[in-house]
């Protein structure tokens, strides 16, 4: 009826409203009143002023003055939990989520430094590395690029991870070894966890063994390849999108172009893989993650998967891309998308088309 | 450099060039971005002075619309209408803005007879379609929109004020056709009942 009274019709489906309407009095009444209401709102309409003259170089003037925006302190306070049910709840699943993640990584206590990395630490000179793009050491800030920033950039930027600041010994990282047998075991609802010990080189410190399970809703597999030439998105190598970034992310910084691609080689990725990231990549984990502490960001993932249980996924992925990225370029896609997108799976699907 | 390439781009098919615009603009070059901004500053204007109904709050949010788009250009796929994802941004700014004003004044953010006043008025000179309501029914207009969530009024003011189709609408607001038009039906329900309430000429507009 609505339809019909904004006069979208067609002529078929008009007929037989009309047929319908004059047997019904109460669906006619009903249709004279969505007509004249509609036809009041149309006769509502009235000019808007103009913009402003000097809109455009408004913006641009704020474009070319505009420092890096400090990140913006959103952990804690609720996102889009508002009222008695945001404010408790995440009080009360804050605590299980720390224990909920705690266990479900099986992190060993020799990874400290992982947990509480010191965001500040002086970036050490690299290899020779291949080139990286700038985008992070532009000022004034550019818009996200649809290329990953490489972690040299990002240790330019003035707000270098603890993975860039990582001296560099080797060309590539060492892959990590799924453990078979005995490390791998299956859950009551036929999840697989797999457990992995993931070998991080380091220089000046001895291997750095991560034991940690995997909880992804759909455990992926696809081929494991060699990277391809820089730029150059690919069909996603490794294993699951969030285990393989993970890796890599506890990997030296040669290893990292390689995970961004990653992130980039998602145009048309196959079925499963795409909605298990659009479901478990949220931009909130990304910026929690970015942002806060790694306890900080245990937490949150604790809180969303407590609520979705997906947010361990987001957590991992969360993770990856701040560690990979650096804090700012984490924080720039998550503002950019959340800007763009309200729905948390176009969100998802955003990031991971970078 | 940016001079050269927003000149060449000028000599493209429309449509080529806004691509060409926007391909150089994510490549960091703001003057093919203010391009942009000129290109569609009047259409985003429009849809945020209809929401915010105040040009002091039009003016800063429309800045920032567009800040927010240049930051966001990474994120830009091509799969939707260069306008029609500004539109998105621009909408959701002003859904998020008229939020948080409402929690801050704990009020509704129109004053009765300047905010709404100023969108229906038949004695500001805006034009000769708003005399052709009484003043009955643009008070019924103004209170039914001052009782519609922002999602509903954005759906009104988007199809009966910027006319855009419903398609477009449900492009725009990331949601289904079939939610526009509920939305639709439900803000004239809304309204006839406004109408009811006061008494005023339920028949449509009276010119």
């Amino acid at each position: 009826m609505m339809k019909a009274a904004a006069g979208v019709l067609s002529e078929r489906e008009s007929a037989s409203l009309e047929r319908h309407l004059s047997a019904c009095a109460r669906c006619a009444a009903e249709m004279d009143d969505l007509r004249a209401a509609s036809a009041l709102f149309g006769s509502a309409r009235t000019p808007v002023p103009e913009p402003p003259p000097d809109l455009a170089s408004r913006v641009l003037d704020r474009i070319a003055a505009e420092a890096p925006a400090p990140p913006r302190r959103r952990f804690g306070i609720p996102l889009r939990r508002s009222g008695a049910y945001g404010g408790g709840l995440a009080l009360g699943t804050a605590a299980a989520g720390i224990a909920l993640v705690l266990i479900a990584r099986n992190l060993t206590l020799d990874d400290q430094a992982l947990m509480t990395a010191p965001p500040e630490r002086p970036p050490v000179a690299t290899a020779p590395a291949p080139a990286a793009p700038e985008t992070l050491s532009k000022a004034p800030a550019p818009p996200a690029p649809p290329a990953p920033a490489h972690p040299v950039a990002v240790a330019q930027s003035g707000a270098p991870r603890k993975i860039a600041s990582k001296p560099r010994v080797a060309p590539s990282r060492p892959r990590a070894k799924v453990a078979a047998g005995p490390g791998e075991r299956a859950t009551a609802d036929g999840e697989k966890r797999v457990t992995e010990r993931v070998a991080r080189a380091r220089v000046g410190e001895p291997s750095n063994n991560i034991t940690r399970s995997t909880f992804f809703g759909v455990n992926e597999r696809v081929a494991s390849a060699p990277a391809p030439a820089a730029g150059r998105p690919a069909a996603a190598p490794g294993r699951a999108l969030g285990d393989a970034a993970f890796d890599a992310a506890s990997a030296p910084a040669a290893a990292v172009p390689g995970v961004n691609r990653l992130y980039s080689a998602s145009p048309a990725p196959s079925a499963p893989l795409a909605s298990a990231n659009a479901a478990g990549l949220t931009a909130d984990a990304l910026e929690t993650t970015a942002q806060g502490t790694w306890h900080d960001a245990s937490v949150k993932a604790g809180d969303e998967f407590a609520h979705t249980g997906l947010g361990y996924g987001a957590f991992h992925r969360g993770v990856a891309l701040a560690r990979l990225t650096g804090e700012r370029e984490a924080r720039l896609r998550a503002e950019a998308v959340e800007d763009v997108y309200t729905s948390p799976d176009e969100r998802a699907k955003t990031i991971l088309s970078y | 450099m940016p001079g050269q390439t927003s000149e060449s781009a000028r000599t493209l098919p429309i449509e080529d060039q806004e691509r060409a615009l926007i391909r150089q603009a994510r490549e960091g070059d703001a003057a093919s971005f203010g391009e942009l901004v000129r290109r569609h500053e009047r259409s985003v204007y429009s849809v945020v002075y209809r929401m915010m109904r105040s040009r002091d709050e039009t003016d800063d949010l429309v800045q920032d619309v567009f800040v927010s788009a240049w930051r966001s250009l990474g994120s830009f796929r091509g799969d939707a209408h260069f306008g029609t994802w500004l539109h998105r941004i621009a909408v959701n700014a002003a859904l998020k803005r008229i939020q948080a004003l409402k929690r801050r004044q704990g009020v509704s953010l129109d004053d009765p007879g300047t905010a709404i006043g100023e969108q229906v008025s038949s004695d500001s000179g805006e034009g000769p379609l708003a005399s052709v309501l009484s003043a009955e029914q643009r008070e019924a207009v103004r209170k039914s929109l001052d009782a519609l969530s922002g999602n509903h009024r954005m759906t009104v003011v988007l199809y009966y004020f910027e006319q855009y189709s419903c398609d477009e609408i449900a492009r725009v607001m990331q949601c289904s056709v079939g939610t526009v038009w509920s939305r639709l039906h439900y803000a004239c329900k809304k309204l006839k009942s406004e109408l009811s309430e006061q008494g005023a000429a339920p028949e449509g507009p009276t010119a």
